[in-house]
């Protein structure tokens, strides 16, 4: 369960993202709130939030400068999200400086929410509480050993019945779920290291490295040594 | 002889024309007033004068100062001085005017190019202003601003255009709504023409009111009047007058400050009204190759303070967005609390297109965010209309990268709800296609409305064609996109005719189509034409 804190002036972004988290059944609690950054500061160095969403505009410290303080005081680092009726140009900027994850404008677009969450999550919720669980156990497990018959047995599902959530909610089914997955973690190792293609193919979970070099040309396009050719950030 | 003006009180006969001296600012002539009569009392806003008086006698008021005028008398009337002249003799009272122009502020500028195009004798044949509809929508927008009467008379003094707010007053006084000319200051049809008059006057009736005349300079020649006015100017009660009295509730008794303001907004309307007939004229005068026209600059400058208010508009509404979103987002919440979704995805999409909307500054978009925002407009026509509107979309992916002028597709699908579905109650089709080919990206939105026939379509075309009807609607669509691409933007409409002759399977009823081909661009700044 990720617990998210809201900093804002008014109540109703409170109403909207409680609503929201219960529409569409997500494991999040709000573990509180605060009317002005003073009080904010002190709660969220207390609680330590999984998420906090900050509106910019607010009587005393406003909701950039409160980021910019738990940023420099705090020993503590959390997904910030800027929830505003402004969309300047300015607030923005500063923003991405602050390094934030996302910025809601108000009122706040369910759409744009569930996207948000995506982002912080690695992954779309569903609206089948025991599947999100599933499904966040295979983010932080992908580079293990992970055939759909265990998992069906470890969240007390049938296999038939995970294929069609997967079906259903993703449009794809577990195993190409898998690889997705796979290939994006490789695809941020070529680009920010230097490992090789073997040291990948293993540190992403595949044993057999052709079997690797298939995958991964049929999902990017090009094979996996053109790709780390052409994509490596990774200086000296 | 010069130019000569007759009054019932005498004459004025102006000896400066460009013809004569190639004089640029300064204004000559020979005022004769019949012995006996009065010139009555009238203000020059942008002209100081000298008077010297020739022969006869009479008495003079300049700002309620009286002084007696006779042979070698030299007077001087500031600018904005309200000013009467009277023989009191039994010869004509003969003075040479000088009449020079003072400027008020800025408004000066255009002096210089007022004789510009009368290189033949001074014309003296009525002339006239076009109005259309952008003009009249012009004149009506004064009019509310200003609450005072608007006359728009050709140089004949006969009035075109009338708003008809006479003040109580000069209605009950004069009966001025039965006939205008009960007024003895509209009675009198002075001919005005270049030079005399170019600037603002105001001239004052038997009863003290001031009615003002504006004239509407186009090109360098006047080609109209705005008389309005009728009001007080800082009229002290014990000077009022008697019959005037029990009108003086109704009545504006406007001090200085607000003078001017008035004075500038007749000015701004002549000015708007003087482009409006240069915008007209424009596809000729690119014709001649006189280097740079001064009255382009005139021009620009219209458009200029055209622009500021536009910005000044822009910049209160973007004050007033904080409140606007944080109540938006109240409702939204207020919504949900009140657990219906349905109220709170219409505020959101409601959020949404006012976003769109207001970005000012963004004359290029990508076909992404086009799109979004004409799902945000359909969601919201679906919330009136529900389940009998459909709208379908084809997007080519590929296409949506492309930038395209900000808000082209909107009017294009509003078009859809104002024409087509303008009668129908029954089902109601749109679909909107956007794909992308060699050179050009293709927009196209179908509708099953009421559709055009083959005789509208010609009237249609016309319309977006030609250069001097109003622009609305479609012809408004299409002058954005040639403003952008130039000739390269082509569009083509499809009549019921057109349709039914190459109809789908897959189609229904035929009703309304409209295909935009535009260059492509990946960019969105690049070299505009």
């Amino acid at each position: 369960m990720k617990r998210i804190f809201i900093v804002d002036d008014e109540v109703f972004c409170i109403k909207i993202l409680s609503k929201l988290i219960e529409r569409y059944q997500l494991p999040m609690s709000i573990c509180g709130s605060a009317i002005s950054g003073e009080s904010a500061y002190l709660m969220i160095k207390d609680m330590k939030p999984d998420i906090v969403f900050i509106d910019i505009e607010m009587p005393g410290m406003n909701g950039l400068q409160l980021i910019r303080k738990i940023k420099e005081t705090c020993d503590y680092n959390t997904h910030f999200v800027i929830i505003s009726a402004y969309d300047n140009f300015k607030y923005a900027q500063e923003a991405m400086r602050l390094d934030v994850t996302d910025f809601l404008l108000k009122p706040i677009d369910n759409d744009e929410f569930l996207s948000m969450i995506e982002r912080v999550f690695g992954f779309r919720f569903t609206s089948n509480q025991r599947f999100n669980e599933m499904l966040a156990y295979m983010h932080e497990h992908y580079n293990e050993e992970m055939q759909l018959n265990a998992c069906a047995e470890m969240f007390h599902m049938s296999s038939n019945h995970i294929t069609r959530l997967f079906k259903q909610n993703l449009g794809l089914g577990f195993t190409a779920y898998k690889n997705q997955l796979r290939i994006e973690k490789a695809k941020d190792h070529f680009q920010n290291t230097d490992s090789s293609i073997k040291e990948v193919c293993q540190e992403v979970g595949y044993v057999n490295i052709n079997y690797f070099y298939r995958v991964f040309k049929e999902y990017v396009g090009v094979t996996p040594k053109e790709y780390k050719e052409n994509n490596k950030k990774w200086v000296d | 002889m010069g130019y000569v003006q007759n009054y019932e009180w005498g004459t004025i006969d102006w000896l400066t024309d460009q013809t004569r001296n190639g004089g640029e600012t300064l204004d000559i002539g020979l005022t004769t007033i019949y012995p006996g009569k009065a010139q009555e009392r009238h203000i020059h806003y942008g002209d100081e004068q000298w008077l010297y008086v020739l022969s006869g006698v009479g008495k003079s008021t300049i700002n309620h100062v009286e002084c007696t005028l006779k042979s070698g008398e030299l007077m001087h009337i500031p600018a904005g001085a309200a000013h009467e002249t009277m023989n009191t003799g039994t010869s004509p009272l003969v003075k040479l005017l000088i009449s020079y122009p003072k400027s008020m502020d800025d408004q000066r500028e255009t002096h210089n190019t007022r004789y510009a195009s009368s290189n033949t004798m001074v014309d003296v044949s009525t002339l006239s202003i076009n109005l259309n509809d952008s003009e009249m929508e012009t004149i009506n927008a004064y009019s509310k601003t200003l609450a005072l009467p608007i006359n728009i008379m050709n140089t004949g003094g006969e009035i075109l255009v009338s708003n008809d707010l006479y003040p109580m007053a000069c209605k009950s006084l004069c009966q001025i709504n039965t006939d205008v000319s009960n007024c003895h200051l509209y009675k009198n049809k002075v001919h005005y023409g270049s030079p005399a008059y170019s600037e603002q006057t105001a001239h004052y009736c038997k009863y003290g009111l001031a009615v003002i005349d504006t004239p509407i300079v186009s090109d360098g020649i006047m080609v109209g009047i705005i008389r309005g006015g009728h009001i007080l100017t800082d009229t002290h009660p014990a000077k009022m007058h008697p019959q005037l009295k029990q009108h003086v509730k109704n009545l504006t008794n406007v001090p200085k400050g607000r003078l001017r303001i008035i004075l500038m907004q007749y000015l701004k309307l002549a000015k708007h009204l003087a482009s409006h007939q240069l915008n007209n004229v424009s596809s000729f005068k690119k014709d001649d190759n006189q280097g740079i026209n001064p009255l382009d600059f005139q021009y620009t400058d219209t458009l200029k303070e055209d622009l500021n208010l536009a910005l000044g508009k822009i910049l209160s509404i973007q004050l007033n967005n904080h409140f606007l979103f944080n109540t938006l987002n109240a409702i939204a919440g207020l919504a949900l609390d009140e657990n219906s979704f349905k109220t709170y995805r219409a505020v959101v999409d409601l959020s949404k297109l006012f976003r769109y909307t207001l970005r000012s500054s963004q004359e290029f978009v990508t076909l992404t965010d086009e799109v979004e925002y004409i799902k945000n407009y359909v969601d919201l026509q679906g919330i009136r209309f529900g389940e009998r509107l459909t709208v379908e979309f084809n997007i080519d992916d590929e296409a949506l990268k492309h930038y395209v002028p900000f808000n082209t597709l909107q009017p294009l699908v509003e078009n859809a709800f104002i024409h087509g579905f303008a009668q129908k109650d029954s089902n109601m089709y749109i679909n909107i296609s956007i794909s992308v080919g060699e050179q050009e990206i293709e927009l196209i939105v179908t509708d099953n409305g009421l559709g055009i026939h083959q005789n509208q379509k010609a009237d249609l075309l016309r319309q977006i064609e030609s250069s001097t009807l109003p622009r609305r609607g479609l012809s408004m669509i299409m002058d954005r996109l040639q403003l952008f691409f130039g000739e390269s933007a082509r569009y083509e409409l499809f009549s019921l005719e057109d349709l039914s002759s190459n109809q789908n399977a897959e189609e229904d009823t035929p009703g309304f189509k409209i295909k935009l081909s535009l260059p492509k661009r990946t960019l969105k700044k690049e070299m505009l034409r």
